[in-house]
């Protein structure tokens, strides 16, 4: 009896030395909820902001995170390990997508206090915690050695999310896309179980070290129909072409800070989890599904980048301008092994660029009070020349212009695709790219127009910015300045990082 | 001083400035220019003395880029014209110029930038450079054109990445060859000479597209004209002087020691660029009534000019076209600096509301004849030795070809005078010069004349080590 207790309940091999960033962050993110508690005679003052607690839970959060992506960028990164039976990876590939995840983190909180000023919203500490909350799902995912794990952090993260995208219900937009990307989302995540329960089905198990000791000379169609499945999932996260519809009107929805947590977050986790499946796993499925790959990615770059062109609306240009990246980001699986490095110093200046510009933008949005047209940002350099500098700054990474980390992450994936024989991919980016500058330097050129409009009529963007000149927004700047300061650490010095990455991927 | 921190300076200064108050800006970027002129100076002389000045650091080395700089024949005219012409170009600007401080920031970043791409001896660094210095370039169109900044600065900007983009695969494909993973990518210049005749084919194309926007030769000109014409003249100077040498310097450099095969299989219709650049610049010159579409057609007639020298395929042609380089900065940039001074006295761009200038401004008009004869190619000045060592060069090689290329020297003649003459003689104009030159605005003309003076009379001096450098490559 009792040698029959022990063999089901094992011990379970818990070194929680591997498990530090879930700690970390789980940890965190309970911490915050605990202090939005409040006693309940407190009701009487609940429209003041200052909810008791609040800024302990903000400051606790920002450093925690700091902390963590300190403690992960100092340690060893050539350790491979597992930890929880098995279910859960501690090498590169995991490390890498923690450190990217934990920085969106950070930022999304960093400058999330702003936004919850602004809408006079009282529940600081849930935003915390959600955020929190995502990101541990999202580094579950990118570590999961085990389908059912993978699919947990999946649910995790999109929960999360949809939350998150009706943080502020007042807004009517905000509504409208929660639920759209609810339901899409969840059809989504349906499919990717739907294609796991496949892949269970035909192999008979859930465990990625046992789907790749298979056998996979003679792959049946089910596991094919169910990795199909499962990339459809992934990439439908990533947003990629065709699986791009709810990326504009959900990020367009979504409050600005969310916008940038989850453009850059989301990707980091389903490019990690779609490289540990079908690169490190099964690179028999990875293989049949690289013509697909290779198609979404052309048309990924290409499309993306043609529909952002001629959007109006700065947000939904981010938005098109993500699905453009997502197909940039896809030459690396369709290449294969070797391209972690490149892959990862691509996702990072990504990072540093996207964020810096959508919270640039939430700025914006606060001082217009609305949705930001291309027009809406004329002349701001005067007006705002640090604000517009860093925004700038963040397109023209974007661009993929040196002296910003843009070029080196475009340089990296692109001359490694080269290196690898692949000429089509970099050179169709390449092209793509230039469609790219056009909106985003026109973008960036349009702040420091020096137009006669400013000087005669005075846009909305100026004339409500003087009434709100007193509200500073420390958050939001200070992750504005240190978007920048990515920007060009990335660009200039990016060499300590790549070792570091180099390391975990040997 | 080695060539690192020469670099940095400019760009460190610019940094620094950005945070001044608009009246110390100007002085300290003029400040920093002069030193890094006269620091440059020295790094010149120790060059022309014989020991190779470089540098080099290993930057990024999984890509091949690498902090690789040096001074030598080809690049050393240019590295001393870039920090002068800045310095005269911030001389220029008006005291109530709007946010002067941000004006100056960026030029000194287009200088720092211009100086590396010159000093860079990586092809990798040598296109970073390339694409950054287009940033403060725009940045200045933008926000401080006359009219249509943004359409301009964007015109500029969508010319420039046509080229500049394919060329960054082309240096993609130099960089991490097919088939060789095993190596690391290296992208220093002396690497990648003897590159396979047929490699050189196909991947100069991205490279030569690039810089024949960038100098421009007829059909990539379209962003000239405009961003001549809007752009303040202080940073059309540097632009018309150092940016378009820049192209010019691509082909000069990288097309020379990485390309020569390509230059031959190409010559055709390389040649006709240049031949249909030097005539169609030199007739749109004579036909716009825009004062300063003049000298935009005139730069786009002898940017042709400098690159049938570099075709030439022949060493007389190809160092006239390096000293010519030099000649030209010093006369166009000489030119639009006094553009820049009838700016800032309020004058407007229509040649036909100018006349009689001569009366009321006589140092300017003296001043601005000397440079128009610098730039027509009056012996005696710059441009003159160099042209005729071009034609000459050309003429060994393509008899006919020079025989055609001389008219545009001829033509130069007759739309330079008519410029200067609907300038400063005949009737009193609509518009009037309200003072003339005061000394220190002489002054700032004077230097680009007396050193294109000293190159037309002691061409010797600065043919020596472009000859020097190019007994090396060619």
């Amino acid at each position: 009896m009792f040698e029959f207790a022990q063999q089901v309940f094992q011990r379970p091999d818990l070194s929680f030395s591997h498990m530090v960033p879930f700690i970390a962050i789980g940890v965190l993110m309970v911490l915050a909820l605990c202090f939005e508690l409040k006693p309940e005679d407190s009701d009487k003052e609940s429209n003041t902001l200052d909810v008791p607690g609040r800024p302990t839970a903000w400051l606790l959060s920002v450093l925690g995170l700091v902390g963590l992506v300190a403690w992960l960028l100092a340690g060893d990164n050539s350790i491979t390990a597992h930890t929880f039976n098995a279910m859960l990876a501690d090498d590169g590939l995991a490390r890498g997508s923690a450190v990217l995840i934990a920085i969106c983190a950070f930022l999304a909180v960093l400058s999330g206090h702003d936004e919850l000023q602004r809408f006079g919203n009282q529940h600081g500490g849930e935003f915390i915690a959600l955020i929190l909350g995502a990101s541990v799902g999202m580094i579950l995912m990118s570590s999961a050695l085990n389908t059912i794990v993978m699919f947990l952090g999946l649910e995790l993260f999109s929960i999360a999310l949809y939350l998150l995208c009706i943080f502020f219900p007042s807004q009517e937009p905000s509504r409208e896309s929660g639920m759209k990307y609810f339901i899409l989302s969840s059809a989504a995540s349906a499919i990717l179980l739907y294609g796991l329960a496949m892949l269970y089905g035909s192999t008979g198990t859930t465990w990625l070290t046992d789907l790749a000791g298979q056998p996979q000379g003679d792959l049946g169609g089910l596991a094919i129909v169910g990795a199909v499945l499962v990339l459809i999932g992934l990439l439908f996260k990533l947003a990629v072409i065709p699986f791009h519809f709810w990326a504009p009107d959900v990020y367009e929805g979504a409050p600005t800070t969310v916008t940038a947590f989850m453009s850059v977050a989301t990707k980091v986790a389903a490019m990690a989890a779609l490289w540990r499946l079908f690169i490190l796993t099964v690179p028999t499925y990875g293989e049949l599904l690289l013509p697909i790959l290779f198609a979404l990615s052309l048309m990924s770059m290409v499309l993306g980048n043609l529909l952002a062109f001629v959007q109006t609306n700065v947000k939904r240009m981010l938005a098109y301008s993500g699905v453009a990246n997502a197909g940039y980001l896809l030459i690396a699986p369709v290449i294969g092994p070797g391209m972690e490095v490149p892959l990862f110093v691509f996702l990072a200046s990504y990072l540093v660029a996207n964020i810096g510009a959508f919270l640039a933008l939430s700025v914006v949005e606060r001082h217009i009070g609305g949705e930001v047209t291309r027009e809406d940002l004329k002349g701001l350099a005067r007006k705002k020349p640090g604000l517009a500098a860093v925004f700038a700054l963040s397109l023209v990474s974007l661009a993929g212009l040196p002296p910003a980390g843009g070029f080196v992450g475009k340089f990296y994936l692109f001359g490694y695709a080269v290196s690898a024989g692949e000429l089509i991919l970099p050179g169709v980016g390449i092209v793509c790219s230039l469609i790219g500058a056009a909106y985003y330097l026109g973008t960036a050129l349009t702040l420091f127009d020096s137009g006669s409009k400013i000087l005669t009529e005075g846009t909305p963007a100026l004339e409500v910015s003087e009434k709100e000149e007193e509200q500073a927004y420390t958050g939001t700047d200070l992750a504005l300045g240190l978007c920048a300061v990515g920007i060009l650490l990335l660009g200039v010095a990016p060499v300590p990082f790549i070792n570091w990455l180099t390391q975990g991927f040997r | 001083m080695n060539l690192e921190t020469y670099l940095l300076l400019p760009l460190g200064a610019a940094l620094a400035v950005f945070f001044m108050t608009d009246r110390s800006a100007r002085l300290f970027a003029m400040f920093a220019c002069a030193v890094q002129l006269i620091f440059g100076c020295g790094l010149a002389m120790e060059g022309l003395s014989g020991v190779t000045v470089t540098t080099f650091r290993l930057w990024l080395p999984m890509l091949g880029i690498n902090w690789s700089l040096g001074i030598d024949g080809a690049n050393i005219w240019l590295v001393l014209l870039t920090a002068l012409m800045t310095f005269l170009a911030l001389g220029t600007l008006s005291r109530d110029l709007e946010k002067t401080a941000l004006f100056a920031g960026n030029l000194l970043l287009l200088n720092g930038f211009l100086t590396g791409l010159f000093l860079s001896q990586n092809l990798g660094l040598f296109y970073i450079f390339f694409e950054a210095m287009l940033l403060p370039a725009l940045l200045i169109v933008a926000g401080w054109s006359r009219t249509q900044g943004r359409e301009t600065a964007q015109r500029f900007l969508m010319f420039t990445l046509f080229g500049s983009l394919p060329m960054l695969l082309g240096v993609l494909i130099l960089a991490f060859p097919e088939l060789n993973m095993s190596g690391a990518p290296n992208l220093e210049f002396e690497h990648l000479r003897g590159l396979g005749v047929s490699q050189q084919l196909y991947t100069s194309i991205p490279f030569f597209l690039a810089f024949l926007i960038k100098m421009p030769l007829v059909p990539f000109h379209g962003w000239l004209p405009p961003l001549y014409r809007n752009a303040p003249a202080s940073v059309v100077a540097v632009i018309a002087a150092m940016m378009s040498k820049a192209g010019a310097y691509g082909m000069y450099k990288v097309g020379l020691t990485i390309f020569p095969q390509a230059f031959i299989a190409y010559l055709p219709y390389l040649l006709a660029l240049a031949v249909i650049s030097i005539l169609y610049g030199a007739f749109s010159a004579l036909g716009t009534e825009s004062l300063r579409e003049v000298l935009a057609f005139s730069s786009l007639s002898h940017m042709g000019m400098i690159a049938l020298g570099i075709i030439s395929n022949n060493s007389i042609g190809v160092a006239g076209a390096g000293l010519q380089m030099a000649a030209h900065a010093l006369a166009t940039g000489g030119l639009f600096l006094a553009v820049a001074l009838l700016e800032r006295r309020g004058m407007p761009d229509e040649l036909r509301r100018y006349g009689g200038l001569a009366r009321s401004a006589p140092r300017l008009a003296v001043l601005v004849l000397a440079l128009s004869l610098a730039a027509l190619g009056q012996p005696g000045l710059g441009s003159f030795p160099g042209e005729l060592m071009i034609l000459m060069g050309t003429y060994v090689s393509f008899p006919l070809v020079a025989v055609v290329a001389a008219l545009g020297i001829i033509l130069a003649a007759a739309y330079m005078l008519r410029w200067y003459q609907n300038l400063f003689t005949g009737e009193e104009g609509t518009c009037h010069c309200p003072r003339d030159l005061d000394s220190l605005e002489s002054g700032l003309l004077l230097v680009p004349l007396v050193l294109s003076g000293l190159m037309g009379i002691a061409p010797s001096i600065f043919l020596q080590p472009i000859q020097a450098w190019l007994t090396g490559v060619l």
